[in-house]
């Protein structure tokens, strides 16, 4: 829209300019016309002064005063010649001579009136005339004084080298009025046209006006004046995603403020808010109205600051939470939650990017609300290592560096190994890198997908190898992720005769609320003959619930109460109840981080189905040998 | 008051013609003709003229034609004698070159001001040297 106001500004600008331009041009046009015509008629004049010259030469050939003085006759037949050739524009046409005194005086006259008579006195600029008398040259004269005059064009009559007369021709003051009147059509032409254009112009710009007025009524929700979903369809198709980081902002129980305080109050909190972040965001920034109480921002990228939109988000969590809201009587204070998606532009596409900072908007209302949640800090979390950068990471599946480790999971009573799990690892130069240092970076992202499929493809192969069940971890998001669940399904169909040596391993971390959806896609997977371990069990997220929602066939105890479980009794007691639980539901029970004696003596006692632990295996490239086993 | 008025006006009419010129002329004429008079009483026989004169502050336009001190002519009629004579155009002081000290009209866009010698000396009118170029022997 700005840039189009910029286009029209550019136009009419331009326009005006070239207005301008003509306008001059026609001036020095008038101007170059205006001297062409008055050239002309001062040649018409010289023309006229020689054939004066010519007659008086035929009729008088020597002492022209004396001659005419004599001959009355001949004085007016001269005039007559004169009068012929006065005209509105050659106004007085005369022949003076100059007398002893050196004042000038008339031999003939051609005007009908005001005729000046044989002898008469005129005065004129004697200093000019005397010039042109004594250099014998003709002259041009102005006569700015004069009223009714406008030059004189002054030309000596010689006869035998002297200066006997000298020929006057004013020219009318009317003659340039008469060039002015005549070109006046053309600048009034001009105006006319400068007139047209300039109302069309306004005509253009009112409409341009309406236009933008309509569309940004049709693309600006009429409450908060921020963009709304008309807009951002027609973003999303245009935007360079790489250019902006994504916020998703989410008014805290806002419900509850409707509910309580009624949609009048619920309104103005809306359109207030709306007025706040404006006001700390940029011009360049994008402010849409996502629905209800929820707002995407796009913040633009000036540079490589990864941190710019979590900074503006904070700014804005602030400025909410310090802000008191006070409406007729009533005082509210409010705050806000917000998730960011600090890097867009690694996201398959832009709504995937959008549903990310939706996701990171969740973790902030799961963790207490009036936080911001953004990649960067999930990231921070992540220990610091040999971290991968994203395009270091998709390099590594280009050139098959995805490669599993695999640990062996021993079955308690028989001591033997009776599965393993697959661990995903990046080889690189010769360094194993693990997991921490690249996954949270793909996470949400199309190279996420892609590594998922290498996995499960890897894991396959080696359960075809050795016919030995084989987990895979896989987070909850994963099943509910459309374009995951398909590959997994896919990747089940492929082999389908190995499908029941698979273990699907689902992380606890992540967040679930176990949706039909959810149920649906788990139940599908095992009808592959797929088995379904939880993850993690027993502490952070863990709910019994999981057990009425999901068909669960083994879990693995937290490492984090296995590993204490020789010097903690809470943790022994907790592992015994979990134990306890799991045997009454049939659900098989894996022991993590066994990493001493001790401890697998422990978890012996408390009949956890199978161990797993550096005490009894590490993850390894190869599974481990038979006579191992 | 009238005369306020026309005065409040008389610089627009001027400038719309050759008045404000011709009325600087007559002005230094008449001061030169009358140096030690404190009015000078003028009769015209042409409105316009007396109209124009009346401007004058020193100038007293009279209809008694005895009365005047000097008679600014512009048509040919029976004068009273000794009286000085201005003219208004070249015919008219043609016609009184025995009587008229001189005369003031235009021609072809010009003015012209001339004076007759012989006239000045009969009425023993001296003018300053600034009019010799002025003064004619003959028409």
């Amino acid at each position: 829209m700005k840039h189009l106001l910029k286009v029209y500004s550019f136009i009419f600008l331009s326009i005006i300019v070239a207005i301008f331009y003509i306008y001059i041009s026609l001036q020095n046009t008038q101007k170059d016309l205006s001297n062409n015509i008055n050239q002309l008629f001062i040649m018409q004049a010289k023309e006229f002064a020689l054939n004066i010259k010519k007659t008086i030469k035929q009729h008088i050939p020597k002492d022209v005063y004396e001659t005419l003085k004599k001959d009355k006759i001949l004085q007016n037949q001269l005039s007559d010649e004169l009068s012929v050739l006065t005209t509105h524009t050659y106004k007085y046409i005369y022949l003076l001579y100059r007398d002893a005194y050196g004042n000038y005086r008339f031999l003939a006259d051609g005007s009908k009136e005001d005729k000046g008579e044989f002898d008469e006195r005129l005065n004129v600029d004697k200093k000019i005339w005397d010039k042109a008398y004594d250099s014998q040259q003709s002259t041009l004269l102005s006569q700015n004084n004069l009223d009714g005059l406008w030059i004189s064009y002054i030309a000596p009559v010689v006869l035998d080298g002297k200066t006997e007369a000298i020929i006057g021709i004013d020219f009318s003051s009317k003659v340039p009025q008469h060039i002015k009147q005549t070109m006046q059509p053309l600048g009034n032409g001009f105006i006319y046209i400068f007139v047209a254009i300039f109302i069309m112009l306004l005509i253009l710009l009112y409409q341009t006006f309406l236009n933008f007025r309509t569309k940004k009524d049709a693309i600006t929700d009429p409450l908060t004046q921020a963009f709304n979903r008309n807009y951002l369809r027609e973003l999303l198709s245009n935007i360079n995603i790489a250019k902006y980081q994504i916020i998703m902002l989410d008014i805290d129980h806002f419900k509850q403020i409707n509910d309580t305080y009624g949609h009048k109050i619920g309104d103005n909190i809306l359109r207030d808010i709306s007025s706040m972040i404006k006001e700390l965001i940029r011009g360049e920034d994008i402010f849409v109205r996502f629905g209800g109480e929820e707002f995407l921002l796009f913040i633009h990228k000036k540079n490589s600051d990864i941190t710019l939109a979590t900074t503006i988000a904070q700014r804005i969590r602030k400025k909410v939470q310090e802000t008191t809201f006070h409406y007729e009587e009533l005082s509210i204070n409010i705050t806000v939650s917000m998730g960011v998606a600090c890097m867009p532009e690694h996201f398959k596409s832009i709504s995937d990017a959008i549903k990310h900072a939706d996701e990171m908007l969740y973790v902030a209302k799961k963790e207490g609300r009036n936080k911001v949640i953004s990649t960067a800090y999930i990231q921070r979390e992540v220990p610091k290592g040999k971290t991968l950068h994203i395009n270091e990471i998709q390099e590594a599946i280009e050139q098959q560096q995805v490669i599993c480790y695999y640990q062996a999971i021993f079955n308690t009573q028989t001591k033997k190994v009776e599965k393993y799990e697959a661990l995903v690892r990046i080889k690189k130069d010769d360094n194993i890198i693990l997991p921490n240092d690249f996954l949270p970076k793909i996470m949400h992202t199309n190279i996420y997908n892609q590594l998922t499929k290498i996995i499960l493809q890897t894991v396959f192969t080696k359960i075809k190898q050795h016919q030995v069940a084989i987990s895979v971890n896989l987070n909850f998001s994963d099943i509910l992720n459309n374009d995951i669940f398909q590959i997994i399904i896919e990747k089940l169909e492929q082999n389908k005769a190995f499908a029941s040596w698979l273990i699907i391993e689902l992380l606890e971390y992540e967040l679930l609320e176990a949706t039909e959806a959810f149920s649906e896609k788990i139940n599908q997977i095992k009808s592959y003959g797929v088995k379904v371990a939880i993850d993690d069990f027993g502490t952070g997220y863990a709910n019994y619930n999981v057990f009425q929602t999901i068909p669960i066939d083994i879990i693995k105890i937290d490492g984090s109460l296995i590993k204490n479980i020789d010097h903690s009794q809470t943790s022994r007691k907790i592992v015994h109840s979990i134990v306890v639980l799991t045997k009454e539901l049939g659900i098989q029970t894996v022991a993590e981080f066994v990493h001493s004696k001790e401890v697998m003596e422990i978890t012996e006692h408390l009949e956890i189905d199978t161990l797993q632990g550096f005490y009894l295996a590490k993850p390894q490239e190869d599974l481990l040998d038979a006579d191992k086993r | 008051m009238k005369k306020m008025l026309l005065l409040l006006f008389l610089p627009f009419v001027l400038f719309a013609s050759n008045m404000q010129y011709e009325l600087k002329i007559y002005a230094t004429l008449l001061s030169n003709l009358f140096p030690n008079y404190h009015t000078i009483k003028v009769w015209s026989d042409n409105a316009k003229k007396s109209n124009m004169l009346s401007y004058l502050s020193n100038i007293k336009i009279v209809k008694d034609i005895n009365n005047a001190d000097i008679l600014i002519v512009q048509r040919k009629k029976d004068l009273p004698k000794n009286k000085i004579i201005f003219a208004t155009n070249y015919l008219i002081l043609k016609h009184y070159k025995r009587e008229a000290i001189g005369g003031f009209y235009w021609k072809k866009g010009r003015p012209n001001i001339l004076f007759l010698r012989s006239n000045l000396f009969n009425h023993h009118i001296q003018l300053p040297s600034s009019f010799n170029d002025f003064i004619e022997d003959r028409l």
